[in-house]
């Protein structure tokens, strides 16, 4: 107890005594390593076809083989989680500033706004959130940029939701009137005490979306409504490999064990957060 | 004599595991309830009187662990009973009443059939509307005065205090021999809390049970309790008679806590007596007396070595190093 | 006890509030009430959950907004006050729970400095570090506590802090609602003798609220007794406590608990009954009418007013007109 520091280096300590949490903060650095860092030493790029040596297994040139155009499957699938985390990422962000700064302003301040503001909420989020990506998706026409804003709409509607019930839960706790009765205004009340109070909900609030938009942003990959081929995307890659499913598992096997890597390691990371960031808990 | 012992704790130890380290909540704590008796058993928060009970109810959090001790009902051993038994026993020989009754009753049931359902649980064969009788006779017993109305209605609808008869009503149905009531009147107003205490205080006279009452508020304990166990950082600090404890305390920590008390009886101006410092570490105890740190009287052999238990009268005894021989060299 | 620091005069808060039945209904949590507090002095005000002392509190200091009346801080109606911020130095408030009214996430000395930098006391930083580690120690607290987060602190030492923080912008009238009450007996004597330190060393004003009625009496000149949103006796403190004048504030006393097994044998009680389902307050007549063991048709007619007694010593009650 003596020589507690601070509630951010607790949840950093606590975090990082779960081995789970460790290995899938791991396996998600590598992930990123391999899809950002890793194409630049690549011999081939994801286009480069070669006919000669389509569907060819693993050897030392092709560490995965190659696919049915020839090209290198190491390089498709790092390629492919680029565009996949990349945008995955992007929509998340846009969804984050969105949704937090509506759910932060209809929680605290309430009232009016929170009555419109969690109405369009409610709107947004009585469509499931892949078909309102689609959906986004035919709206806006097709495209990379309109593909991640279509992803980021989707996600908004539980950002605000859950940012709301934070910032709610913090306003009604008794610093928040000690901070009124010593005279702060609405605003320094929410730069003092509810910013860095909702902020531990919000960085899980993130990873749980990261997570949620990876499955969307794959399985329209693999509807062939996402990003298209020939640019690699790991939707799309599965949706390729699954006519050589019995002859070819390999196509197959990897960019869905791509997926399901990084989003549980996501989802171990966001649980690990929960239990870290908690203020009281893990006590007693 | 031994046959009047319905329980007895002892030597018991608890500790629970958490980041900042094994909290030492109950260390060697022995005491034991005689049958038709009130014990009480009072400390602060910290002092770790409310784990001991829920460890003899089988009730400890997973973060617990039982170290060492014995708790023997009727001379039988509970700590390590299978849990189909200790189910059992709750409920039927051993009632439990807690600090908030709105958690402990089921918001979607009405309240008669709470009550039958206890009944039932444990006396299959009894048919639906004879529950709900004696459910509503309880009520009634309880001093609810429309009692059939209470037993239709729903939890949220009755007062703090109807809820805590009604706890009280669900836990006496099966007639158990020891009631374990932790800080039951704590979250009520006072005039509640009055009538609660005299309720229990009734309601133990007609059936001869025992009740095990933890509180950390001496006027109750004064009102209601045999003898009395005080407590303070997972030690017994001292035990004897309710008269013993008030009128010839033996260990300071129990003399400065009942001088910090202020009471609605006297007038006096002048400052409380307090206890100064703060409470022991529970992850890191001090090597000889608990309340060493806080202790007026402290010396060099309290920091060294835990005070051994020492009869200090008839069933008085008390933990501290000035009642012993070697407590003179101690000053 | 020179000059009113604090005057309230019919001051009334209504709720719409959803009531056990499921029906919506106006709670009259503050009723007409009016008292007012000295320099230096301390008014106890004792009722029981619900009775309506901590929306009177709040009201006082208009966290909670009063539907009317007049509060008067000095003869000035800051009722009437547009921007309540440059007054807020003069009325502080401190809290029950101790744990909940720190920040978890601030350091000490932030929380207790807060006030100083929302009105910009002291020039700089080091200047108010300065001025926190002072109040720190005014308070009964080491320096070095202020880089500790509250939850490394005991209850005791936060419900410090909390003072602490009231008290850095030397205010001049301090709320105590439910101040001692979660608190542990050791603790709770420790704060009620800083709060009458600090009182009789600066001349501090309290609205001690209370559920507690030894603590009370203990640190109040004056008591007031609350019951379902009014005033239903005010006196001496210990006037109040040794001839308890109205039926609720007699059966209010014999419940509270005696340390001492003799007395507590000896005692005797007046027993007020409880309805089986909480029933609303009645909407006419005296609102103690239905648990009052001297009710008479009277009661059920008219309300009571407060009126003098004793010399200082009011009651509203029909037995005493």
């Amino acid at each position: 107890m003596k020589n507690e520091k601070s509630p951010r280096s607790r949840a950093v300590r606590i975090f990082f005594s779960d081995p789970w949490s460790v290995a899938a903060t791991a396996v998600l650095l590598l992930l990123v390593l391999a899809c950002f860092v890793l194409p630049f030493f690549l011999k081939y790029s994801y286009l480069d076809t070669d006919f000669t040596i389509k569907l060819q297994g693993p050897s030392a040139e092709h560490p995965l083989g190659t696919d049915l155009l020839g090209r290198d499957m190491v390089a498709r699938l790092a390629y492919g989680g680029r565009f996949t985390l990349g945008i995955t990422a992007l929509a998340t962000v846009i969804a984050a500033v969105i949704g937090g700064v509506l759910g932060l302003l209809s929680g605290y301040w309430g009232g009016r706004l929170d009555f419109y503001v969690m109405r369009v909420v409610d709107a947004l989020s009585s469509i499931p959130s892949l078909f309102l990506a689609i959906v986004m998706e035919c709206a806006l026409g097709w495209g990379q940029g309109n593909f991640v804003y279509g992803l980021a709409i989707a996600a908004i509607a539980p950002f605000a939701k859950i940012v709301r019930a934070a910032a709610l839960d913090v306003a009604g706790n008794e610093y928040i009137e000690a901070s009124r009765a010593l005279g702060a205004s609405g605003l320094q009340v929410m730069r003092r005490h509810v910013l860095h109070n909702v902020l531990p909900v919000f960085i899980i609030q993130i990873v749980n979306c990261l997570a949620d938009t990876l499955i969307i942003c794959t399985i329209l990959g693999y509807m062939q409504v996402g990003i298209n081929p020939p640019t690699p995307e790991w939707g799309n890659l599965f949706h390729l490999g699954k006519d050589y499913i019995r002859s070819i598992p390999r196509l197959t096997f990897l960019p869905v064990a791509a997926i399901v890597l990084t989003t549980v390691s996501l989802n171990i990371v966001g649980n690990g957060l929960r239990d870290s960031l908690s203020t009281t808990g893990g006590d007693r | 004599m031994e046959n009047d012992v319905l329980l007895s704790v002892s030597g018991l130890r608890i500790s629970f595991r958490s980041p900042s380290g094994t909290v030492r909540a109950v260390n060697g704590v022995s005491y034991e309830v005689r049958r038709g008796e009130v014990m009480g058993i009072v400390g602060e928060s910290g002092s770790g009187k409310s784990v001991s009970a829920y460890a003899l109810m089988g009730l400890l959090p997973r973060t617990a662990r039982i170290e060492s001790g014995s708790v023997r009902f009727e001379g039988r051993e509970l700590l390590g009973l299978p849990e189909r038994e200790m189910e059992n026993l709750r409920g039927s020989e051993i009632g439990m009443i807690f600090q908030d009754p709105m958690s402990s009753l089921d918001p979607v049931f009405r309240i008669g059939d709470i009550l039958s359902e206890v009944i039932r649980s444990h006396e299959p064969r009894v048919k639906k509307k004879e529950a709900w009788a004696r459910g509503v006779e309880m009520l009634r017993s309880m001093g609810i005065r429309d009692a059939e109305n209470a037993a239709r209605s729903y939890q949220s609808s009755l007062s703090g205090g109807m809820r805590q008869r009604v706890m009280i009503a669900a836990s006496l149905l099966l007639r158990p021999k020891l009631l374990i009531a932790d800080e039951p009147t704590t979250a009520l107003d006072v005039t509640i809390q009055d009538q609660i205490i005299r309720l229990l205080r009734e309601e133990k006279e007609k059936s001869g049970m025992s009740i095990l009452f933890i509180t950390h508020n001496f006027g109750i304990v004064a009102d209601i309790c045999d003898r009395v166990t005080v407590m303070y950082g997972g030690h017994v600090m001292e035990s004897g008679t309710v008269n013993d404890i008030f009128y010839q305390p033996a260990h300071p920590y129990t003399r400065a806590l009942l001088r910090a008390v202020p009471r609605v009886d006297s007038s006096r101006r002048e400052p409380l007596k307090t206890i100064e410092g703060q409470p022991v570490d529970a992850t890191n105890l001090p090597a000889g007396c608990v309340f060493s740190t806080r202790c007026v009287h402290c010396g060099g052999l309290c920091r060294r070595e835990q005070p051994p238990v020492r009869t200090v009268g008839h069933e008085h005894t008390a933990s501290c190093w000035l009642l012993t021989e070697g407590g003179a060299e101690n000053g | 006890m020179a000059e009113n620091v604090i005057q309230v005069e019919h001051l009334s808060k209504t709720f719409s509030a959803v009531a056990s039945d499921g029906r919506r209904r106006l709670l009259r949590a503050v009723d007409d009430v009016s008292f007012a507090v000295g320099e230096g002095e301390t008014l106890g005000l004792v009722g029981e959950s619900g009775c309506g002392k901590t929306t009177l509190g709040r009201s006082v200091l208009r966290l909670t907004e009063p539907d009317s009346g007049r509060i008067l801080f000095r003869g000035a109606d800051i009722k009437k006050l547009r921007d309540m911020r440059p007054m807020r130095r003069k009325m502080q408030i401190i809290f029950q729970n101790p744990a909940g009214s720190l920040d978890p996430r601030t350091r000490v000395g932030d929380i207790v400095a807060e006030g100083l930098e929302l009105h910009r006391i002291g020039a700089n930083r080091a200047e108010r570090r300065g001025m926190v580690r002072d109040l720190l120690e005014l308070v009964g607290l080491t320096a070095e506590i202020a880089g500790r987060y509250p939850r490394e602190l005991s209850g005791g030492q936060q419900q410090r802090v909390g003072i602490a923080r009231a008290l850095a912008l030397d205010p001049e009238f301090v709320v105590c609602d439910e101040a001692v009450s979660a608190l542990d007996l050791s603790y709770q004597g420790q704060i009620i003798n800083l709060l009458e330190q600090l009182r009789d060393r600066r001349g501090l004003s309290y609205l001690f609220i209370s559920h507690d009625v030894s603590v009370v009496r203990h640190i109040s000149h004056r008591i007031a007794v609350m019951y379902l949103g009014r005033f239903v006796e005010t006196g001496g403190a210990d006037e109040v406590a040794q001839h308890p004048a109205h039926p609720y504030t007699r059966s209010l006393l014999s419940a509270v608990p005696i340390p001492d097994p003799e007395l507590a044998k000896a005692r005797e009680r007046t027993v007020i009954p409880v309805e089986a389902l909480s029933a609303p307050a009645p909407d006419r007549g005296c609102r103690f009418s239905v648990r009052c063991p001297s009710c008479t048709a009277r009661c059920l007619e008219a309300a009571p007013e407060l009126r003098e007694i004793a010399p200082e010593h009011f009651c509203a009650c029909h037995l005493y007109d």
